[in-house]
């Protein structure tokens, strides 16, 4: 047990480390591509069960630390996107197909840039201080641009793991 | 109608955070913050070197005619280059000399704390900017805010904006919230305060209509602010904006550092901090 507790912390590491220093150092357009969520969501949809929640949960606190906005913003933006993803998952994706995950990435981006907007708007509010962001054209053209280029590496891993994965149904150009 | 998504796990999860910030609030997860960076810091500027230098070999798009046309540019350059050099070797030696005389006290009174990068722009991806970096050295290294950071080759990149433990937040030249007080090199009396622009490039504003200022022309750092020192680059004037019905002129700088090769950096402390 401990061994895959140990495990399972070290996979954090990396991910985290991948994304916060790996692919920010990359030129702009990889930059944008949010590998924690892609694996959590295949994670959620390959799985099915609480260990992509306290994975969600365990990357928020390395964000956080690593982080100078309030602790706290990473940890609740990942749990919520998890959470709320898991509710769509469980309600309404009724396969595994590519258009359920892409359903899923274009939804769990969407939660947790909103409930990261949303806190750090609220934070700055209280303390009476300037949004740091302005939401202009590019501002929404940035975010779409974000759930495009992740949209894309969607497709592109969830046909390298339907080769692996019987549980995938490339249900797509067929 | 809906299914559950699991109660009992989802009150857990939430009564976790709950006290992960509570815990953060009173203090208790400083020891465990500090231990996490000093052991992920060096994974985090690793993997930050990998993926720059991976970076580095994508860009570079030249072709063989633009190298052959910037060899013969800099072939020139380097030929005045070296004529100043050597004027400005006598008149340093001559100086020595003066303040050995009078008993001056020495001018170089900063000292440098070397750190890597171990991240670039913020977690979230502010809309695409890339504005600021993040190093492995922080308030217990004595770091604090405001102070310099430069590359390798002395030019200024950034100031140290906000500071934890063992990391701090460095805003680059090119972000808006980077302002610096600056002088143009040759001409120190014309001063202004320079700021980034839209991430790119860095605009000189509060310039005298009176000023004498030119495309090429070098600006760097007026001395005037506590924690900078004189005479570090911050870049080459690339247009001057000068309405005459304006009361101050303004231009744009190109920075001379390229910060996506930044791997990395120098932070500027005063003497007698270390």
């Amino acid at each position: 047990m401990y061994g895959k507790i140990f495990l399972n912390i070290i996979f954090l590491i990396t991910l985290t480390a991948l994304q916060l220093s790996f692919l920010n150092s990359l030129p702009r357009p990889f930059g944008n591509f949010s590998l924690v969520i892609i694996v959590l969501i295949f994670m959620l949809g390959l799985r099915d069960d609480w260990l992509a929640i306290w994975w969600a949960a365990g990357v928020g606190v390395l964000f956080d630390f690593f982080s100078f906005y309030p602790f706290g913003i990473y940890i609740v933006s990942f749990s919520a996107m998890i959470l709320l993803t898991k509710f769509l998952l469980v309600n309404f994706i009724t396969n595994r197909s590519l258009y359920s995950f892409l359903t899923l990435c274009l939804f769990a981006g969407f939660i947790y840039k909103f409930f990261v907007y949303l806190l750090i708007f609220l934070l700055f509010f209280l303390e009476k201080k300037d949004f740091p962001f302005i939401m202009d054209k590019s501002f929404f053209f940035s975010e779409f641009i974000f759930l495009a280029i992740n949209s894309v590496g969607v497709a592109i891993i969830f046909y390298l793991l339907s080769k692996a994965v019987k549980k995938l149904r490339p249900a797509f150009f067929r | 109608m809906f299914k559950k998504v699991g109660k009992q796990k989802t009150f857990i999860l939430i009564a976790v955070i709950g006290l992960l910030i509570f815990l953060y609030q009173l203090g208790a997860l400083t020891s465990v913050e500090k231990m996490a960076a000093n052991v992920l810091n060096p994974i985090f500027s690793g993997f930050y070197s990998m993926g720059s230098n991976i970076g580095a070999t994508f860009g570079q798009k030249t072709s063989e005619e633009n190298l052959k046309e910037k060899l013969k540019e800099f072939e020139v350059q380097v030929a005045d280059l070296t004529e100043e050099n050597v004027r400005l070797k006598i008149l340093e030696d001559e100086n020595k000399i003066l303040r050995e005389h009078l008993n001056f006290l020495s001018q170089s009174q900063y000292q440098y704390v070397m750190s890597n990068v171990i991240s670039r722009g913020d977690g979230i991806d502010l809309s695409g900017r890339t504005e600021t970096i993040i190093i492995d050295k922080g308030s217990d290294d004595g770091l604090y805010e405001g102070l310099g950071v430069v590359s390798g080759r002395g030019v200024i990149v950034g100031k140290i904006m906000e500071v934890k433990g063992k990391i701090s937040k460095v805003y680059l030249t090119s972000n808006s919230g980077c302002k610096l007080a600056a002088a143009i090199f040759g001409s120190e009396k014309t001063n202004g305060i320079t700021e980034g622009d839209l991430g790119l490039t860095i605009k000189m504003g509060f310039i005298p209509q009176s000023a004498e200022i030119n495309p090429s022309d070098i600006v760097v750092t007026s001395g005037l602010e506590s924690f900078v020192p004189r005479g570090l680059i911050i870049g080459k004037i690339s247009a001057v904006n000068k309405e005459n019905n304006e009361m101050w002129q303004d231009a744009v700088i190109e920075p001379m550092s390229e910060f996506e090769d930044m791997v990395v950096v120098s932070v500027i402390l005063p003497a007698g901090e270390r």
